[in-house]
Formats: C-alpha cells, structure tokens, sequence
C-alpha cells in the first residue's frame, strides 16, 4: 500500500505576536491520496494559507507547529535536518503562489529561471535549457521559444502563471500544492489554467493541495474539500456532498451568500453571515462559530463540539449538525419587494454617444475604448463585463472624468454636456457621480477619521459645515448600517466590509444620481459581499441611484444588475436586459465568459474554450475584433468586416455576424438556467 | 424600510484598534533611547550651558588666576586654553550655537523641501519636469562652495548660516517627499478627493501630507546630523560662528595648529561634535528602522 502523498494530524499552529503565542490553527486533520486532490476552503483569515506554508516548512519567523504531524509521502516532514528538508521540497512537493508576477524573477529570463530548476534537479545546462523548453510545451505554452527569452514582465498573468506551474512541475512531485492560483486572473484565464492543472495532475499522477476562496473552483477542483473555519476544519468530506447537503452552519452560511441559481435583486436579498471573525479564536470556550450562527443553543456556548461522522468519510464539528440545512435564511425580504420595474421605462440618465479613449504611450496609440453608445435610465443598474484590458475601467473613469475621452465623444447627464474631466464639470454633476472604488484600504485616507471623511464630502459637495454636516454624517452612516461609534474611528480599526461602507457613505453624500462601482466586492470575503450587495440594493431601492456595475463575477453582475453591457477590446459587443444577455441567445464572446465560470453547483456542461488571450489595444484585429479567438467564426467576412451592434430582440442588442439562429444559446451552459437547489 | 439590520448591529463589536506609530515601534529600541538621551544631554547644555558649567566659560586667567594650558585632570576635568579657561564648561556652553543652527537650518530645509516635494509629486507633468530639472541642477553645486561664496558676499552672520544650509538641504528633502507622495498620489483616495473638486492646496496638504509625515519625520532627523557636520565645518573655515563664542568647530580651528603636544582644547570638542552626530544618527536609524 502506498503512503498518502499528504498525512496532516491534529495539527495546531501559533504565531507569535507580542511575545504571546496565538493559536491559530488548531486540530486540523486531512489526509490527500496519492493522486487525489483535496481543497481547502474558507475566507480569509481562517487559516488556509497557514496550513500550506506548515506543509512544506515555511511557516513565518513568529510562526510554529505547537502539535500534531504532517507527513508528505510518507516522511514525517518535521522530523528532517535541513538537508533532508530541502530533498524532500525538491523532491516530492511542487508550490503554486497566488500571484504570479512576484513569484518570478524580474530581473531573469524566463528560460534562464526555468532551467536552473532542472540544473538543480542535476542536469547539465544545455540539457536544463531542453527541458525547460519541454516544460513550456508540457504546460501548453504555444511558442515555447520566444517565451524562454522572455522576461516574466512581458507575459500575461495566465502565461505567467503556466511557468509557475511549469516550474513547480519540473520535480514531478507527487505533491502539488496550489495556493490560490487563479485568485487574480480574469474567468476566461482561470477556466484554462484550471483545465490544464487537472490535465497534468493526471498525467503526473501528482497529489493536489488546493486552496482557494472560491467555492466554485474548489467545486470543480477537488475531490475532497474541508471547510475551514477560525483555524479549525468546520467540516470535510467528499465535495460534491458537502457543497449539495453541508452539514455545518457556516456551510450553509457560506454558500447561500453567493450570488448563484441565477439570483437576481427583484426576487430577495442574499444571505449574509452576520457577525465578524472572533479576534482570537483559541481562546474561545465552545464552538468558535457560535457568535455567528443561527442555530446556536446553549451547549455551543459551553463545550467545543466535537468532530462527529456524518457519513462515509464525513465531519463536522457542529452539535446541530443534523440541522444544518434547516438553517433559517438570514435575508430580510422586508416582506414587500420593489416590484421588478422594467428599468428602461424611466427616464435616461446619462448618455454615451460615440465614446472613445485614445492613450499615447511612447508614440503608440492604445485605443482603449472604441465608439461606445449606451445610456444609462434612472434607478437601475448597468452591469459591465468583460475581461481585464476590455475597457471596463477606462469607461468608468471616463464617466466620472478621471479622464477626458477622445474628441468627438459625448457624455450627457439629464441632456446636459458633462465637462470631459471632473474639475471642467458643475457642482450639479460632480455631486451627481459619484464611485465607490474597488479597494477600499486605499479608498480612504488613512489618517483621517470616518466622520472627517465623509463630513468633508458633505462640504464639498453639498454646502454642509459644522453641525448640519455632523447630522448628516450621521445620517449617511447609518444608511449604510454602520454603528454611530464607527464616526470616531480611523480606517485601519475596520474590517473591509466596513471601510466600503465609508466609501459607500461618502458616494452618497451628495446624494448621487449615479454611483459608478468599479468592482466593489471583489477585494471582500463572500458574506461581506453579500451583506454590501445587499446594501448597494437596499439605497438604489431608497434613493432611486443609477449604478454603472463593473464585476468579473457574472453571479454577483447577474444579481444586481438590470441591463448588462458585454465589453471586448473597447467596445460593447453585447447589452441588453440582465436576463437577456444572460439566457442567449447571445455574442460567442459573452458564451464563453459565462462557461468559463466554474460554478459552485458544479458543471456538466461543455465550455466554450477561447483560444489564447486578449488582444493588444495597441493592435486592434482588422473587422470583428473578436475573430482572433472567436470559436464561431464564420469565415473572411469576420477578419474584414466589423459587425455592427443590431438589435436581435427587444431592447438586446449583439455585435456579431452570425444570424440570430447560429448565435449560441447557453443551455445549461449559464448559470441561470440551474435550477436552484435551496 | 429597514434602516438598519442585524450587520450593523453586530458590527459595534468589532472595532479592532491596529494603529501604527512610526514613534511608537522606535521608542522602543536601545540605539533609540541611547540616541535620544545624548542629544537630550546636549540639549540641556544648550538651553542652561552656563548654569551647569562648573566654571566660567569666558572669563580668562588674569580674572580667574587659572593656570594657563592645564592638563586634563584634577581640577580641570579637560584642562584649560591658552587663556587659562576651563575646557570642559566651554565644550559644555559651545553646544549652544550649534544647536540652534543646526536644527533651524534643517527645519527651514524641511519646510521648503517638503512644498517642493508635495507641488512636484502631485502635479507632475511639466511642473515636476521643470521644477525636478531645477532642483537637480541646484544639488550638482557643492554645500559648502555655495556655502562660502553666500556668505562671503553677505558678511557672516547666524541667520545667513541658517538660510544657506536650509535652502541647500531643501531638493534633497524635496526628493525625498516627492518618491513619498508620489506613492499616495495613486491612491484611490486622493482620486476620491479630486473627484468631488479639492483643489490642489486641500489634497496637497490636508489629504496627503499627513500620511507622508513619517518620511518626512526620518529626513528630517537624517538632515539634521549632515547640517551638525555642515555648522562645524563652516565655523572650522572662519565663516560660520565667531568669536568669542565657545562653538566646539571655532575651538577646534584655533587650537588644531597645536594639537601636538596641547591637544586637550581640540579633542574635547571634536569628541562632543561626534557624540552629537552619531546620537542624532542612531534616532535617525531607528526612525527609518520603525517606518519600513
């Protein structure tokens, strides 16, 4: 009988902070078969990450195992001298990091980084440089050449992830540890680097360690998952199983807070998790979930429960573990929702005609945004998608005259001529757009309190001073549900959850008739998502805001969104009604965004592969720009004709060659058409 | 309407203070407390020198009957001058001049430098592009050449010694600052600022100048031990103080001649003018230290 590629038992973890030791990992066992993959899963701060660095001995200077063995294939990888330590991670583990970009080299050539693993490995030089070329090859790098020459600076985040991968492959490890691996790479990216993992696990029979914040990579990735909760595993077991009837609370918390089953604003708020993460959890008495469970009884304040089978090959640590799924739902529907108002019987609000943005850099032109015409009404929200360098964010900034577009566009507000950049516009439209920016650690200054910020923002923008500005301050910050004492405290005393509701607060302060969201969850954990999507909603439904969404996340766009603009290289090929671009039929490229999302109800469905990656807004493809990765390309007409944008049915409209009939219609291919299982 | 819900609630608990002082983590260190107690000592002696010198600092042998070029020793702890004064109290009351130079001079640097820093990293474009041109060409002039040549022409005095070095001091700093700003002025926040019309004054120095305080805070302590070395030097050249001041660089141009064998009135001073450096450099190291 082989040994399992990974043995982890009982393990405890500490760190060390002010000279007191913290637990933060405690009792954590998983066992990884040879060959088999197993997730680890939970938000941030739950200790996944800790647990990995343990695996391969790299816990931080202030960190220790306090308890319990980790065995890689075999070997007791805490009982080895340095010199057998270093063996063993050459020899048997392979490390994946999270961003590519800084786990290479810059100053090395990617041959010259990827053959010195071999040379290590005990090859000679010319024959490193071989296998680095093979390497390349193996991970599907097209040209392996002109990579091998390159400089990591001068690759993609998916190419540069690939050479990651080839490198941590080179060893044939039987153990392959991948920490996040797609976290920053666009869906499309994501989807491939994916395929290829599961590709090379079986061709190298190598065991998979994933971690990831992403149920739905972890859905797809893994046979085996463990939920991780406040350093303790909340619950494991086969991933389909779990993920189809958690048997712990935070489960189920984790999993009706996202967007999915095609959950859209008009027919419920999302369920959150309330509540924080404890501040430390190895000090707690009882269950460290129970402050933020619902079902919590009397027996979770006092014993820690214990980790019970659930079934074949099933554990929870939960005293109610039976009652999971009967979890009360935490949305307030608030009894009577805003009926689902068709959006585009309001009035238009802004308007785009002909927009476009034009960078020079070093005498090249990128043409970053290409002729785009859309409105936005009153009250709704348009969602943006689209990949990173589609333009997304150059639109957004154009709209809220970050920069000035091209001449020739024009931007009205109400009828109105917006000044190209923010300091040409009235008091009127600056007050009127207003952002909410995608990080919030940067979003607000660092050394000025809550009610300073958001004050500031009354003054500026509607005229308020001194105690009209502290009421109102007041106000805002209880429309975004944040507790008056909050009005005191610095950014760097909240969570990120909260800091966005400052950012929010601040948006609003004018009060905005357009708020532009550039991605505002996606540097948060899944349950703050929710709870400010929820929010987001909660003050369009008050207030009657415009949102101009722009997300990665189709479930999240899908559920806040009313009408929905597809963006490709600058221009939109594809807006319409959310449930219409949604459903198809729909722009090959919009098809193979929605298949590339690896869902968390897991997917049978057959996804639409888009062929390399976008390309340069220096060099725009002559006709369709789409047709250099286009999977439905017709023929000549798409390299020289560019399609326009024509209406298919109401109010949608597709920029595509191909007749109504030929457009792909993403049966089971979206994943609103899922039938929801809750 | 719900107005408020359950995360709000919850939330009140939560306020988990995770402030970072640049002070805080420094005070803590030995070369800190080490450097801050030396210049604590200098700077006593600079504000009540003549109440804690043992003897009178300028009053010379045919007052006091002091033997003149007495060893170190005995009743002179440091010997005394060649007009019989007590070594000792002078180096004691010569900190005073220095330490009001020095300082002011830095001080001055770190005003100016920190505007030119601020206007050159916000605006950037043509207005980094020339005022950075000018600040570079201004640093190819030597300190002390620009030094002497301005004091020469003006006639030495205190404010004019402080004038020079400040102004020399200013693009250092300003580059300093301007790397420091330019840093924030990516942030989300000071687009958030220009969004809802600041002016440029408002996010210059109410947004961003509080959170490059630390750098500047560091530069500020690093400066003030090259202006130290800058006051010596020009008092040691005849340009900086004068007579009959105890200023350690004034003793040491008038003694160094004959150091050998009447050494006492110049190593003493020289000893005191790098206690002074090397402390103002230890806080300075742990400054930097704690910031990074």
């Amino acid at each position: 009988m082989t040994s399992p590629a990974l043995e982890v038992a009982d393990l405890a973890i500490d760190y060390q902070v002010r000279r007191q030791w913290r637990p933060v990992v405690r009792e954590v066992s998983f066992e990884v078969p040879a060959g088999g993959s197993f997730g680890l899963v939970g938000e941030s701060g739950c200790g996944k990450s800790t647990v990995a660095m343990a695996v391969v001995r790299y816990l931080a200077a202030n960190g220790r195992v306090s308890n319990g063995h980790i065995k890689v294939a075999g070997t007791d990888a805490y009982s080895l001298n340095a010199s057998a330590l270093r063996t063993l991670r050459a020899n048997e583990i392979g490390f994946v990091y999270q961003n590519p970009a800084t786990a290479l080299n810059p100053s090395m050539r990617v041959g010259a980084q990827l053959a010195e693993v071999f040379v290590l490995l005990g090859h000679g030089k010319a024959e490193a440089m071989d296998r680095a070329r093979m390497a390349l090859a193996q991970v599907r790098i097209a040209d392996p050449g002109s990579v091998l020459r390159r400089y990591p600076h001068q690759l993609s985040g998916g190419m540069a992830q690939r050479v990651v991968i080839a490198m941590a492959l080179a060893n044939d490890p039987s153990l392959l540890i991948l920490d996040e691996p797609t976290t920053g790479l666009d869906a499309t990216v994501e989807a491939e680097v994916l395929d290829l993992v599961s590709a090379l696990r079986s061709e190298h029979n190598a065991a998979v360690l994933f971690i990831s914040h992403n149920l739905g990579v972890i859905r797809k990735m893994c046979d085996d998952v463990a939920v991780l909760y406040a350093g303790r595993i909340a619950e494991t077991g086969r991933t389909e199983e779990v993920f189809q009837d958690p048997r712990h609370p935070y489960t189920t918390g984790l999993l009706r807070c996202i967007p999915r089953a095609g959950a859209v604003k008009a027919s419920g708020r999302l369920d959150t998790i309330p509540g924080f993460l404890p501040d430390r959890p190895g000090n707690a008495t009882g269950c460290v979930f129970a402050d933020r469970c619902g079902l919590v009884t009397d027996i979770c304040r006092t014993d820690a429960p214990p980790a019970v089978g659930v079934g074949p090959g099933r554990i929870s640590r939960c005293h109610h573990h039976d009652r999971a799924p009967d979890l009360a739902r935490q949305d307030g529907t608030d009894g009577a929702l805003v009926p689902a108002a068709a959006s585009h019987e309001k009035p238009v609000l802004l308007t785009l005609a002909n927009t476009s943005k034009t960078f020079t850099q070093d005498g090249v032109e990128i043409r970053a945004l290409r002729d785009v015409n859309l409105h936005v009404h009153t009250g709704e929200t348009l969602g943006l998608v689209g990949e990173s360098g589609s333009g997304k964010t150059t639109l957004a900034k154009a709209i809220i005259g970050m920069h000035a577009p091209d001449l020739g566009s024009t931007l009205t507000l109400t009828g109105e001529q917006l000044g190209a950049v923010s300091h040409r516009r009235t008091a009127d439209q600056i007050r009127s757009i207003q952002i909410v920016f995608q990080n919030p650690d940067s979003a607000l200054n660092p050394t000025f309190a809550v009610k300073r910020i958001i004050g500031r923002a009354l003054t500026r923008l509607e005229g308020l001073r001194g105690r009209a500005a502290h009421g109102r301050a007041v106000e805002l910050t209880r429309s975004v549900q944040l507790a008056d004492q909050y009005l005191d405290a610095k950014p760097s005393q909240l969570s990120g959850g909260l800091k966005q509701r400052v950012a929010i607060a601040r948006a609003f302060a004018g009060p905005p008739r357009l708020v532009v969201c550039d991605e505002p969850t996606s540097a948060l954990d899944v349950s703050v998502q929710a709870a400010i999507l929820n929010l987001l909603v909660e003050l369009q439904e008050r207030t009657d805001v415009a949102y101009l969404f722009i997300s990665h996340d189709l479930g999240v766009v899908r559920y806040i969104s009313d009408r929905i603009a597809v963006l490709y290289l600058g221009e939109v090929v594809e807006i319409g009604d959310a449930g219409r671009v949604f459903d198809g039929p729909h722009h090959p490229y919009t098809e193979a965004l929605l298949s590339a999302v690896a869902s968390v109800d897991g997917d049978h469905r057959e996804r639409i592969r888009l062929e390399g990656e976008i390309p340069s807004a220096t060099d725009v493809p002559a006709g369709c720009p789409f047709h250099t990765r286009c999977p439905r390309k017709i023929g000549e007409i798409c390299e020289s004709t560019r399609p326009e944008l024509s209406e298919r049915d109401a109010r949608h409209l597709v920029r595509c060659h191909l007749p109504d009939a030929d457009l792909g219609r993403a049966d089971g291919s979206v994943p609103v058409s899922i039938t929801s299982r809750t | 309407m719900s107005v408020t819900n359950p995360v709000g609630q919850a939330a009140v608990a939560a306020v988990r203070p995770r402030r970072f002082l640049t002070l805080r983590t420094a005070v803590k260190s030995p070369a800190f407390i080490i450097g801050l107690l030396i210049v604590a000592f200098w700077v006593a002696c600079a504000l009540w020198g003549r109440s804690i010198a043992p003897k009178d600092a300028f009053a010379d042998y045919i007052k006091t009957g002091y033997p003149r070029r007495a060893k170190p020793g005995g009743r002179f702890l440091m010997g005394t001058d060649d007009l019989g004064r007590d070594v000792w109290s002078r180096v004691i009351v010569g900190s005073h001049d220095i330490l009001t130079i020095a300082p002011l001079a830095t001080a001055l640097g770190t005003v100016l430098g920190t505007i030119l820093g601020l206007v050159t990293g916000y605006y950037r474009r043509w207005v980094d592009l020339v005022v950075s041109r000018i600040i570079d060409a201004f640093l190819a002039i030597p300190l002390l050449l620009l030094a002497l040549v301005v004091i020469t022409a003006r006639g030495s005095s205190t404010s004019t010694v402080i004038i020079v070095i400040g102004v020399a001091f200013a693009p250092i700093i300003a580059r300093t600052v301007r790397s420091a700003v330019l840093a924030q002025a990516d942030l989300d926040y000071v687009q958030a600022a220009r969004l809802r019309g600041e002016r440029g004054y408002y996010v210059m120095f109410r947004e961003i100048l509080p959170n490059v305080l630390g750098p500047i805070l560091v530069e500020f302590t690093v400066r003030l031990g090259y202006a130290i070395f800058s006051v010596v030097t020009l008092s040691f050249l005849g340009v900086g103080v004068q007579d009959p001041s105890a200023d350690w660089g004034l003793a040491v141009s008038k003694y160094y001649a004959g150091l050998n064998p009447f050494w006492w009135p110049v190593v003493f001073p020289c000893l005191a003018i790098a206690s002074l450096v090397v402390a103002v450099n230890l806080v300075a190291d742990a400054l930097q230290e704690a910031q990074s």
